[in-house]
């Protein structure tokens, strides 16, 4: 499915970082195991942002709304809209959107929803802030709120990791509104279900309950969300797909890749991010991959995450910059925009004691 | 690509030397032979061939000479 849209833009990002980073060397049983060590130089892991294990997805949210609202960059008036993309509820029913309306005090006419993404949350939470601003009539902003804190580990706390993980803990708030000056933006949406088992946390739902064995403190070493993953379907689904779902984009857009500023991608890991912009034919500058290996992956949060932590200086002062956004992973979906950011009013990642 | 080109391919991704890569050498021996090499293999091939292969298909692969042949 292909979208387009006119007058909208992205005037600021926030990022919410735990304070607390983990590194793969205390984290886990054996850290001179050849492999972890191959895994690290190879793949390219190493640190990562874990949250309490109290603490939600809703609670780092409202941290960073408070500290946008308190300092006078978001007025709560200007709210239309949250549209939260997790995987980290608090409960079945509130929905955390619903929550958050509620923990800021904001009006009963805001539209609150919320939407289970992960590797494609960020790019379809975007195509649904700009459908929903199409419609909003009387000027108000839609904030986007992204994360993931499925690595808290309620489960097995304390003990070593037998296998290294990736997965990282953090939130983000992107506020996005009309305006006359912007150009046009160009998505597009993929998905093949029929591939969803490369990808899959298996326990928790329906479908598989968690057992009291899974959630036993002292037996299971689970963190809250175990991923089965199929590493060579995920790879070969990325360089196979990626690469001409972008050359699509490009062409809707009517730009050549190489007048792309920044390719800002969901962040798998680093090696995977090399050899997509190997087959994609643009230079790893354009590419900013580190994520993974210094803060974790956070699903629907990476996306923002890369912005606030690596390009946030030429996206607050240096005018407008073409990008292109693509999250893929579980479903498994691919996602892409065109569009061009700049001159935003915060972009930043501001840490948390949560 | 040259019988050389395959064994310095093969010598990086198993992190050994390249008069260690013997034609008839089995894979399970090479202490890096792990999900990390199959992934390289995986990636190498792609990259040259523009072939997708699958994880099970090379890791059921025994020797050294089995893999240069997928680089044929």
């Amino acid at each position: 499915m292909y979208f387009e849209f006119e007058n909208k833009k992205i005037t600021g990002i926030l990022s919410v970082l735990p304070e607390k980073t983990f590194y793969m060397e205390d984290e886990i049983e054996d850290p001179n195991n050849k492999k972890t060590i191959r895994l690290k130089k190879i793949i390219g892991y190493g640190a990562r942002r874990r949250t309490k294990a109290t603490t939600t997805v809703s609670d780092m949210l409202l941290f960073g709304l408070n500290k946008l609202i308190d300092s006078g960059r978001l007025k709560k008036e200007d709210i239309g809209a949250i549209v939260v993309v997790t995987l980290s509820q608090d409960h079945i029913i509130p929905t955390v959107s619903q929550i958050i309306q509620g923990e800021l005090g904001l009006g009963t006419d805001v539209f609150c929803i919320d939407i289970p993404q992960a590797c494609s949350g960020f790019t379809v939470g975007l195509i649904e802030s700009f459908m929903l601003l199409d419609k909003i009539q009387d000027g108000r902003k839609v904030i986007l709120c992204t994360g993931d804190n499925l690595n808290r580990c309620p489960f097995g706390a304390g003990r070593k990791l037998e296998h290294p993980n990736f997965g990282g803990d953090i939130a983000n708030i992107t506020v996005i509104e009309n305006s006359d000056r912007a150009g046009r933006i160009f998505c597009s949406f993929f998905n093949d279900g029929s591939q969803r088992e490369a990808l899959i946390i298996r326990h928790g739902g329906l479908r598989s309950p968690m057992t009291p064995q899974m959630i036993n403190r002292e037996t299971s070493s689970l963190p809250f969300s175990k991923i089965d993953m199929d590493g060579s379907s995920v790879f070969n689904f990325v360089q196979k797909e990626l690469p001409p779902a972008i050359e699509d984009i490009c062409k809707r857009a009517n730009i050549s890749k190489e007048d792309v500023d920044w390719y800002l991608f969901h962040q798998p890991n680093r090696y995977m991010l090399e050899k997509l912009s190997a087959a994609m034919g643009v230079p790893e500058e354009k590419v900013p991959m580190n994520l993974t290996q210094e803060l974790g992956n956070s699903n629907s949060g990476t996306i923002p995450a890369v912005i606030t932590t690596y390009v946030s200086n030429e996206f607050m002062r240096q005018g407008l910059k073409k990008c292109i956004l693509s999250g893929f992973g579980a479903g498994l979906t691919w996602s892409s925009i065109y569009m061009e950011i700049g001159d935003l009013d915060f972009c930043e990642n501001i840490v948390s004691d949560l | 690509m040259s019988k050389q080109e395959k064994c310095e391919v093969l010598a990086e991704i198993l992190e050994v030397e390249e008069d260690e890569v013997l034609e008839d050498a089995l894979l399970e021996d090479f202490e890096s032979w792990d999900s990390v090499a199959v992934l390289s293999i995986i990636a190498e091939i792609q990259e040259r061939k523009g072939v997708f292969m699958h994880a099970d298909d090379i890791v059921k692969l025994k020797t050294v000479k089995d893999i240069f042949d997928l680089f044929d």
